[in-house]
């Protein structure tokens, strides 16, 4: 008897159990956000943060087609503001029937002003919510943050899918733009002696592309914005931020056009199909070098001379201006780089990995060497194969 | 002692337990302490120092077991000291495995809570993993080990999983520089994991259990040094990956489990790192549970242990409670009080023992029969 009534009530003490999880969010109840954009605007006379988050709608997201099946957008485009992240990010649910679910976030865009005034806020803000994967990718933009979250996609079923694809597929084919994630983006910004370069999204208007349809506003990378310390203190254009590439072995492939002949376009184009580099930086007394060697290779992408290419001497001629195209790019880059006065070739950090002594000894005016240090730049550069002919066809 | 406990254990079982008694939580909690106060030279602590430390408690623990017969610590402490003082060290080491235990406990609990259930009460989590490991110490010694040799193995595949699949995003610039700031940071970010490696002393209150004690010296050198290869690795894997950043993380192997992305969807494997906390934890803490029950039905001359179970269960987990008010003051015992206090009962308790026995010339041959 006594045991029957134990097992009794084992099994009641069991039955709370199967109720499940204590803390649980049943997936209809979830706002699930693709991407998110911060801006800083006046509200009420002071300064206030504008969240806007990207909320996929569900049942439509599996669509595809643009609109949704039932001419919704695929996206509920919603905005808060609050005198916090926190606040804003609360104050979503003045106006959503469902929690907001950071889980499955791929990326925060950053209007200009945060990046001036507010990034390390911005940064403590997403790296202290345990929802958000430190994998989602942190992108500037000059116009509002807000203008980005387009409530639809081009290509994808989401925008957030189209912009992780460009960042881990297609960015390494152009070149132009490298995005970090959150994981880098802190990791560049709390050591010495680098400055980071974040992605820059732009969001140009566009002509109508299709018959009958309006204007639409379009998202597009290129560039980035270089951060000094926790400020964003400047612009690379796209070929700059290639320079910064090349310089810092982060590029992969991209066009290079050439000019072979004496004339103001390029007649000829190098792909480049692999590059490394390896960054040495000399400390003597004042005075600072840094070197770069970068090892680059390419194939012969486009040519319209009447000449000779695909010889011994025609590549040789070919590698020769492909190794000034390189070494112009990161020079103007660096040019660049010092004028802002930001190290976003990380030289200070190299100086400190291999040579901590002399690091200690100049980190405090660090930014005062830095506009002086010369730069070395030693390029290797191959032209493997001209890909499927030889030389070009002339036309009789 | 042999009245309270029948099982018998092999020297592996008995390695495998060292290493459980360590590494569970030691892999989540260590990275951080040592990474802040060490920076770039983290990893030598986890690799050699705490090692060596590690294998320092281990020769005074052995050697002092070794000269009474492989006898627990209780059945020689009132012949080195006499009854009264022998008593009062069971006294104090009550408390100290208590305590600790209920350390152990909360920081379990706040791991799931920080991580995974932000809105569970803190007091579940605790009073089932006590529930859990009060089955298991009432089971003895036995039950205990060969779960354990289960456990392990989870353990070690969910690390090794997560180092590997990590691997790819790991940049070995980040352990540069060398030695910065020469041997001081070192040290000091050494003393918390040395705390930690010291946790092997429990060995004074398991030799009995060997099936032949003199197994148990090789054995807990070798997981002191299985140890060291373990949290070495953990700690240069967060730091290649995360490099300085990883100071601010409150759980870096978490972060570490977390960040990876294998072509986009081997994704969100940080569920990786609960099999081996849940597990590792309750193992951790029944052992130290064990090891505190042991330890009063000694002090008081019981029959049997069995009835000193539920009432250590309830100190703590009503320890495990009340005895910080926040994480923060968690991790802050762990970088300063915690480094005295287990030097203390580690290291200084047992080799003043064994000094005092050499001295008086208790143990050692003479006693041995």
């Amino acid at each position: 008897m006594k045991s029957k009534l134990s097992l009794l009530a084992v099994l009641l003490l069991v039955f709370p159990l199967l109720a499940g999880c204590w803390s649980r969010y049943e997936i209809e109840n979830l706002a699930i956000i693709g991407g998110m954009g911060i801006d800083r605007i006046q509200e009420d006379g002071k300064e206030r943060y504008l969240l806007t988050l990207n909320v996929i709608r569900p049942g439509l997201s599996g669509g595809g087609t643009e609109g949704g099946s039932r001419g919704r957008p695929i996206y509920w485009r919603i905005t808060a503001t609050g005198d916090t992240l926190v606040d804003a990010e609360k104050n979503i649910n003045l106006r959503s029937p469902r929690l907001v679910f950071y889980g499955h976030m791929r990326f925060v865009v950053i209007s200009e002003k945060i990046a001036r005034e507010k990034l390390p806020d911005v940064i403590d803000y997403l790296a202290r919510n345990p929802e958000v994967r430190l994998r989602i990718l942190i992108l500037l933009t000059k116009e509002r943050a807000t203008d980005a979250l387009i409530n639809y996609s081009e290509l994808e079923n989401t925008i957030a899918r189209e912009i992780t694809e460009m960042a881990s597929i297609t960015g390494s084919i152009v070149s132009k733009f490298k995005i970090w994630d959150l994981a880098q983006t802190i990791n560049q910004l709390i050591t010495p002696g680098l400055d980071p370069v974040m992605a820059e999204l732009m969001t140009p208007v566009t002509a109508p592309t299709e018959p009958g349809g309006g204007p639409i506003r379009i998202l597009r990378f290129g560039g980035g914005g270089v951060i000094k310390k926790d400020k964003l203190v400047g612009w690379l254009t796209d070929g700059e931020t290639r320079g910064y590439l090349l310089g810092t072995g982060e590029a992969h492939q991209g066009a290079l056009p050439v000019r072979l002949k004496n004339q103001p376009e390029p007649d000829t184009n190098i792909n480049l199909t692999r590059s490394s580099s390896k960054l040495t930086v000399k400390a003597e007394g004042n005075k600072v070098t840094a070197k770069i060697v970068i090892h680059a290779e390419g194939d012969l992408g486009e040519y319209n001379g009447k000449e000779e290419v695909a010889t011994n001497e025609g590549v040789f001629k070919l590698e020769t201006k492909f190794r000034e195209e390189v070494e112009k790019e990161v020079r103007q880059s660096f040019k660049k780089a010092q004028e802002l006065n930001a190290d976003i070739f990380g030289l200070g950090n190299r100086l400190h990995e291999r040579n901590p002594k002399a690091w200690k000894k100049m980190e405090k005016d660090w930014y005062k060497i830095l506009p002086n240090v010369k730069l070395e730049i030693k390029v290797t550069a191959h032209i493997r194969r001209t890909r499927a002919i030889s030389e070009a066809f002339i036309p009789k | 002692m042999n009245s309270l406990e029948k099982g018998k254990i092999s020297g592996s079982q008995f390695m495998w337990m060292m290493v459980t008694t360590v590494l569970p939580t030691a892999v989540l909690f260590i990275p951080a302490i040592t990474i802040k106060n060490a920076g770039t030279s983290a990893w030598l602590d986890g690799l050699i120092v705490s090692t060596i430390w590690g294998l320092l408690v281990v020769t005074v623990c052995c050697t002092l077991g070794e000269r009474f017969g492989g006898r627990s610590l209780l059945d020689y402490s009132g012949e080195i000291l006499g009854q009264p003082l022998g008593k009062m060290l069971g006294l104090f080491y009550i408390f100290i495995i208590t305590y600790t235990n209920a350390i152990i406990v909360r920081e379990f609990g706040e791991f799931l809570l920080s991580a995974f259930m932000p809105e569970t009460p803190i007091l579940v989590f605790n009073v089932v993993l006590l529930l859990l490991a009060a089955s298991s110490v009432r089971n003895g010694i036995e039950v205990i080990a060969r779960m354990n040799q289960f456990i392990v193995s989870l353990m070690f595949f969910a690390l090794i999983f997560i180092f590997c699949l990590i691997f790819g995003e790991a940049n070995f610039h980040h352990l540069l520089p060398l030695f910065e700031g020469g041997v001081k940071p070192i040290i000091h970010g050494a003393l918390t994991p040395m705390g930690w490696r010291g946790e092997v002393f429990l060995l004074l209150f398991m030799l009995p259990f060997l099936s032949n004690y003199r197994e148990a010296r090789p054995a807990a050198y070798k997981a002191v040094l299985l140890l060291g290869l373990v949290l070495g690795t953990d700690v240069i894997m967060v730091l290649a990956v995360f490099g300085k950043e990883a100071a601010n993380f409150v759980f870096p192997v978490h972060s570490l489990a977390a960040y990876i992305s294998v072509a986009g969807f081997l994704e969100r494997v940080e569920a990786f790192i609960l099999a081996l906390w849940v597990t590792g934890v309750t193992i951790k803490v029944a052992v130290w549970y064990y090891c505190a029950t042991l330890v009063t039905a000694q002090t008081f001359n019981l029959k049997d242990y069995k009835p000193v179970v539920l009432p250590l269960g309830i100190i703590q987990v009503v320890w495990s409670i009340t005895i910080y008010d926040n994480i923060r003051e968690m991790v802050d015992f762990f970088e300063k009080p915690w480094i005295t206090f287990s030097l203390f009962f580690e290291f200084v308790v047992p080799t003043t023992l064994l000094l005092i026995a050499v001295i008086r010339k208790k143990g050692g041959r003479g006693s041995e029969k």
